[in-house]
């Protein structure tokens, strides 16, 4: 019975923020739709990309708050992890259905004015095999990868904020400047000394692997490992997470 | 309604002299009932657990009874008896103790009876 | 519960509601282990000093949630409460000042009706009236509910008389715990000239000692002796807070 109270309360929290997200969206579409009519076109390519990024900013920022008042209403960190998965799950397959939803009508504005593009990521990247199957089966095999997509990102801005949550200022800061660091700057740098480029040519054919053009099961594999690794990651963190001070 | 506690004697014996008084002082006459345990509890501040055991010392002593889901009312006949009750404790309560003061201050008894004497005066007088 | 700053009660109530873990042992209620375990958490309140409320909610949002969480809250009874302490249910947690923080969730505390409401410092910041105010509503509540309320404080003198039983903690250690009552009668103070009270306390459990001048008092712990006292000593009753700051003394 308390995790149906705190799915409730957790939802209300996502439910509010995806409201906020969508109103926004919209509102920019018909606000550039009006302004570039007739003088140039309004592209969103690769829409549920940004759906992404919300959805990683929503996991990043949705642990402190929530886990304490948690910790208030005396939930065990248990019923409060279940809890929140069963809502990720749910959030994802709700965007997801929405997103297919807004990509269908995005195309088919685009079929009628010049003025509005709106493409979705996974139609772009997967076009071939899109092209294979007919439409309803393809659309509903785009709903079933990209809900795994969403969860996966959900989960490692989940991921994030828990560690955020449990290292201190100094800590904090570090790792912020730390990972874009090393990710950006180490890395290459790396690369060119030790590995003769390799590294990169390995990145690289990785992300080919993910997003081949034919087969978007190897994205969902990817995403279904990245959430069991997440699963673990984060109640291990969970577990022993303490309600902190301030 | 106001009871200034000191810290030498337990409460709840306080409590109940508190009681006393007001029954003594006709303010809780016979038969009438007397405030409720939360009642009291909440006015003075203290522990309900506090505030039953000093009505109970007056139930042991048959000063005030229980009414089954009414209230504590004041039995009939309790002013006679807190009235030998405290004549009885008048020795213990007063009388030893003026008797030690006026050693400690070497004051001789006929002093003592004379103070006495004034104090009764002092008493008619106003 | 009552301990000097540090001595570990916030600590201690932490780990009853399962907000921190003990480092051995474990805490039971009604015999069941509260260790991350719905059913006997759900039998917990804590108020803490500390706040762990969104600080962007709204109050009346929060007794809403509240009530989802703990059934038993009586949103009504909180309403008439908030009225009371002309607490503005559409306030945020953040524009809350001190003592409005500690009353929010004061009324909660005494809304929520679960068999156990533990208050970390609940008077923290609030005036004399509140305090007043905030008294008689747990006494009041108290009387008529079977729950069980540990108040954990160094305001002793106020609630010297409210409670009914006394936990001291010191050093993280539990140093006393029985009945106020109890506490109370055994302990008492002896004053007079140094070499009669030196020669009283021979034999005596002596938690203290002050002197001026020529004069002592030894505070004791003990049945205050029956029979005669040698000429020249006085026997007082130690009050709450001077059994407790002896008690806690280093």
């Amino acid at each position: 019975m308390r995790v149906k109270s705190v799915i409730k309360y957790q939802s209300h929290d996502y439910i509010k923020a995806a409201r906020g997200y969508y109103l926004t969206f919209i509102g920019i579409t018909v606000f550039f739709g009006l302004i570039l009519r007739g003088r140039g076109t309004y592209t969103i390519g690769g829409y549920e990309f940004l759906t992404c990024i919300f959805l990683f900013v929503v996991g990043l920022s949705s642990f402190k708050e929530f886990f304490l008042m948690m910790l208030q209403n005396s939930i065990s960190r248990k019923t409060m992890f279940i809890s929140k998965l069963i809502t990720i799950l749910f959030m994802g397959l709700i965007l997801a259905v929405s997103d297919r939803i807004i990509i269908l009508i995005g195309k088919l504005l685009s079929n009628i004015s010049e003025n509005i593009e709106i493409l979705g990521f996974y139609d772009r990247v997967f076009k071939s095999r899109m092209s294979l199957l007919n439409p309803v089966v393809s659309n509903l095999e785009a709903i079933f990868i990209t809900i795994f997509t969403y969860i996966a990102v959900t989960l490692v801005g989940y991921f994030v904020g828990i560690i955020y949550y449990k290292m201190n200022k100094t800590l904090k800061l570090f790792v912020s400047i730390g990972v874009p660091a090393t990710l950006f700057v180490l890395l290459p740098l790396f690369d060119s000394m030790f590995f003769g480029g390799n590294l990169s040519k390995f990145i690289l054919k990785a992300i080919q692997f993910i997003f081949n053009g034919k087969n978007p099961y190897n994205l969902l594999l990817v995403c279904v490992g990245v959430i069991a690794v997440c699963i673990v990651l984060c109640w291990l963190l969970i577990r022993r997470a303490v309600g902190k001070d301030k | 309604m106001q009871i200034n506690f000191d810290n030498e004697r337990p409460i709840f014996i306080q409590i109940a002299e508190w009681i006393e008084d007001a029954i003594l002082a006709g303010a809780f006459p016979e038969e009438t009932q007397i405030p409720s345990i939360t009642e009291f509890s909440v006015n003075y501040k203290i522990n309900p657990a506090t505030a039953l055991k000093g009505i109970n010392i007056l139930v042991e002593e048959g000063i005030v009874y229980k009414k089954r889901g009414i209230g504590m009312f004041v039995a009939a006949g309790a002013v006679k008896k807190l009235k030998e009750k405290r004549k009885e404790q008048f020795y213990d309560n007063f009388i030893r103790k003026l008797v030690d003061e006026a050693k400690r201050l070497e004051i001789s008894k006929d002093e003592v009876i004379n103070l006495l004497e004034r104090g009764y005066d002092h008493e008619y007088r106003n | 519960m009552l301990g000097r700053n540090g001595a570990g009660k916030t600590t201690l109530l932490n780990i009853i509601t399962n907000r921190i873990f003990p480092d051995t042992g474990e805490v039971l209620i009604d015999g069941i282990p509260v260790k991350e375990n719905d059913d006997a958490l759900k039998k917990v309140y804590m108020m803490s000093e500390n706040n762990f409320y969104p600080a962007g909610m709204k109050i009346k949002e929060i007794y809403r949630w509240t009530k989802e969480f703990y059934p038993d809250f009586d949103t009504e009874y909180a309403n008439k409460l908030a009225d009371m302490f002309e607490l503005s249910l559409n306030k945020t947690v953040k524009s809350l000042s001190t003592g409005y923080n500690s009353i929010f969730k004061i009324i909660i505390a005494l809304s929520v009706n679960t068999p156990y409401v533990f208050l970390d410092e609940p008077v923290l910041g609030l005036d004399a009236n509140h305090r007043d105010m905030f008294y008689r509503l747990l006494l009041e509540k108290y009387s008529e509910s079977p729950s069980t309320y540990v108040l954990s404080t160094h305001l002793i003198e106020e609630v010297s008389n409210v409670i009914e039983h006394i936990i001291i903690l010191k050093k993280g250690k539990i140093i006393k715990d029985e009945s106020r009552e109890d506490l109370m009668s055994y302990g008492y103070a002896v004053s007079g000239k140094v070499s009669l009270v030196d020669e009283f306390i021979i034999d005596k459990n002596v938690i203290g000692i002050d002197s001026i001048g020529g004069l002592k008092s030894a505070y004791i712990m003990g049945q205050v002796p029956k029979g005669n006292l040698p000429e020249g000593l006085e026997i007082s009753k130690m009050d709450l807070q001077k059994l407790f700051i002896k008690l806690t003394d280093n």
